[in-house]
């Protein structure tokens, strides 16, 4: 299984090394997105309307997109900053609007974008909290779940993690990776 | 009283900035000075005047986008920078989204509201508004500006944003299947004249593999 991991945090986390366990199985190519030059998103739209699917600004950013349709499963991971992303996981995030069609289309009584492609990775957002804060969490699993409809992955999960047992972390992990066919 | 205005839109004369400056006129109308500043044109270099004008306003209003379900990076990175110059103060957010309908802006009301909590200030509350996208949604109905009259008499008297002031704002200027069938229609007629390559394009595709 081709696993794309978008990092967002700065440095080491309790997180990295479980994950790393659990998915080790697998082809993972771990980005850490602080270590990159990922210009801001413009909102010029250009990637919707006059190079359709592709970025205008270019470099890392466009080849996160690309990598992220080529893979089967992308974990976003990220510390919990005011109960949603990092704006380092962000960054990466706002540049991969030109995997959809900025064409809309109802659906079930909500209106979502159409799909660019025919299939999308699965998807796994993890966060992590120094301390547990049901608030935050709440927060992030709701935003969590918000990118889930609009990123149309076949399957999800979204998890998060508290303190710094790894021991715990990693069986957490592995529970969660099993509802998206990640095994070990 | 003086009330700071963050655009935080990437897009220096987008929907953010327009829809923060017709809140401002309301604030002005309450005798509330405000300044107004893009947070994503800041730098190093005028980091010390961010600073002091967050060090001199009392009211601080946040106006965003949303990109992906919450706000656009250069936003977040900004709270996380300043966030320990927010206490005391009194935080709003101004949020609009490219979907018609109002809810996807909730998530980053949450996060605002997060923020204020970890940062020391009062939270008075949000408006929402939908149908952003390009060349809809320009200008300001009845409704919004009303919302907007009732939010800034309330946030001049340094109170929490009725829920009605809310429930008028986000009333849709048309209805949701219309704004998407308007959309999808300029967006083809854009990329018609203009476009490169066709709408449905795939050119992350991996060649010969099936997707």
């Amino acid at each position: 299984m081709k696993v794309l991991v978008l990092d967002g945090f700065t440095g080491q986390s309790p997180v990295h090394r479980p994950l790393a366990t659990v998915l080790s199985a697998h082809q993972v190519e771990h980005i850490k997105l602080a270590q990159e030059d990922i210009p801001w998103c413009r909102g010029c739209f250009q990637c919707w309307l006059i190079t359709p699917g592709e970025c205008v600004i270019g470099g890392t950013g466009n080849e996160v997109a690309r990598k992220y349709i080529n893979s089967d499963l992308v974990v976003l991971l990220s510390p919990l900053v005011f109960g949603g992303y990092s704006a380092e996981l962000k960054r990466a995030m706002d540049r991969l609007i030109p995997n959809m069609s900025g064409l809309l289309v109802r659906r079930g009584g909500d209106t979502r974008h159409v799909r660019r492609y025919s299939r999308y990775p699965s998807l796994v957002v993890l966060g992590w909290q120094q301390e547990e804060d049901a608030r935050q969490k709440e927060i992030f699993l709701d935003l969590a779940y918000r990118n889930k409809l609009n990123l149309m992955p076949p399957s999800f999960a979204s998890a998060v993690s508290s303190g710094k047992d790894e021991e715990q972390i990693n069986r957490q992990l592995t529970a969660i990776m099993v509802e998206v066919g990640v095994g070990r | 009283m003086k009330a700071l205005l963050l655009v935080g839109s990437p897009r220096l004369r987008g929907r953010s900035a327009f829809l923060g400056s017709a809140l401002a006129r309301h604030l002005k109308a309450q005798d509330v000075e405000v300044l107004s500043l893009n947070l994503v044109e800041q730098h190093k270099d005028s980091w010390q005047q961010v600073a002091a004008a967050l060090a001199d306003a009392e009211l601080i209003i946040l106006s965003a986008p949303i990109y992906v379900d919450t706000l656009p990076a250069p936003a977040t990175a900004f709270l996380e920078k300043f966030a320990d110059r927010f206490a005391g103060k009194n935080l709003a957010a101004l949020l609009n989204c490219g979907y018609p309908e109002r809810y996807h802006n909730d998530a980053a009301l949450a996060v605002c509201q997060q923020f204020a909590r970890q940062s020391g200030c009062m939270w008075l509350g949000g408006l929402t508004v939908g149908m952003g996208g390009i060349s809809l949604g320009k200008g300001v109905s009845r409704s919004l500006n009303k919302g907007m009259e009732m939010a800034a008499q309330a946030m001049a008297q340094g109170q929490p944003i009725p829920v009605k002031a809310a429930d008028y704002a986000a009333r849709p200027a048309v209805p949701h299947g219309a704004y998407a069938y308007v959309l999808n229609r300029n967006f083809r007629r854009i990329n018609k004249k203009h476009g490169k390559a066709p709408l449905d394009a795939r050119p992350y595709q991996h060649e010969g593999t099936e997707q």
